[in-house]
């Protein structure tokens, strides 16, 4: 039986040693529209190709999983899964808001109510002022040796 | 729904979104844990840590393009750190990564070519299954899967295509291996 290697067109045996390249996009596009251009043209080639893709298959093919296997992880995540915190910027809000509301609790039971108007009225003002007329007498003395 | 909103639901607490999530990336996750480790159960327990971690720090992912490149990381991260714990407790390094030869699928009629590239793919330089992998599997670019492993983008492309090259044998009819 002969070889097929031995008789293989240079062509065929250039396009057909690239092909990895070719189906994984690798090639400048002069290169693949050539490549493809050929194996649009010859079989024997296109047999090639159809070979490498089914190798590709065939390795997707050996990692496929069980359906349920993947289930049974996939209800084990979320079973497991923590509950969110709020976002950064979102705590920031609660925080404000939290300090707004201690605010205006504060200020409804807090600090003394202001006196009213009428308490304000009875108050002397005048008896409750410093006695300023010794601060000025002694200002008086000092001012004395100048004049 | 676009992958983007299923995040940002997720993010603000929405355990459905979450679980859609978990319906699109698991299932290469777990394939890839399943290779990797010894037993099945180490690699259910890495996938539930995995989305776990995921849950916890979603919020942190900026470009929602790249979470499955993120999950992966995510779980072979946590891959490593086992295998650095099961070291220190002295177990021998075939008891921490090695593939699972499970029955896999034998319902699409093409069980000898595919116990054929299970063989071969097993053969495979580490490096090569793991790139082989992380770009048919998982559709990571050569530029994601180098950032993951630490390698150059060019090394990527290298170790996948060499990686095709001595799989394509085991597609071929028998007594005509390459």
């Amino acid at each position: 039986m002969n070889d097929p290697k031995q008789t293989l067109d240079p062509r065929c045996a250039r396009v057909r040693a690239r092909l990895p390249e070719l189906l994984d996009d690798a090639l400048l596009p002069l290169e693949a529209a050539r490549d493809r251009g050929h194996l649009e043209a010859c079989a024997g080639c296109a047999a090639e190709e159809a070979r490498e893709l089914r190798l590709l298959a065939g390795v997707r093919a050996l990692a496929r999983v069980e359906p349920d296997e993947l289930a049974r992880v996939h209800a084990a995540v979320l079973a497991a899964l923590p509950p969110r915190r709020a976002p950064a910027r979102e705590r920031l809000w609660l925080a404000a808001a939290a300090a707004a509301v201690l605010v205006a609790l504060g200020s409804w039971f807090g600090p003394p109510a202001a006196p009213r108007t009428e308490e304000l009225a009875g108050l002397d003002f005048f008896s409750a002022l410093p006695d300023w007329s010794g601060l000025l007498r002694g200002l008086g003395d000092l001012t004395r040796p100048f004049s | 729904m676009d992958e983007s909103a299923l995040i940002a639901r997720a993010v603000a607490g929405d355990h459905q979104a979450f679980h859609e999530l978990l319906q699109r990336h698991s299932a290469p996750l777990l394939a890839t844990l399943r290779a990797r480790l010894a037993n099945r159960e180490d690699a259910r327990e890495i996938l539930q840590e995995t989305w776990l971690r995921a849950w916890e720090h979603l919020a942190r992912l900026r470009e929602p393009g790249q979470l499955h490149a993120w999950l992966v990381t995510i779980a072979l991260n946590q891959v490593r750190a086992r295998a650095r714990r099961a070291l220190e407790r002295g177990a021998g390094e075939d008891e921490l990564e090695r593939p699972v030869h499970d029955p896999g699928p034998d319902a699409l009629g093409q069980r000898e070519e595919l116990e054929r590239l299970r063989a071969r793919m097993a053969e495979l330089p580490a490096r090569q299954r793991e790139v082989l992998d992380l770009r048919v599997n998982h559709e990571l670019s050569h530029a994601e899967i180098a950032r993951l492993l630490g390698i150059s983008e060019e090394a990527s492309r290298a170790n996948h295509y060499q990686a095709l090259r001595r799989l394509k044998g085991a597609l071929a009819p028998e007594g005509e291996d390459a």
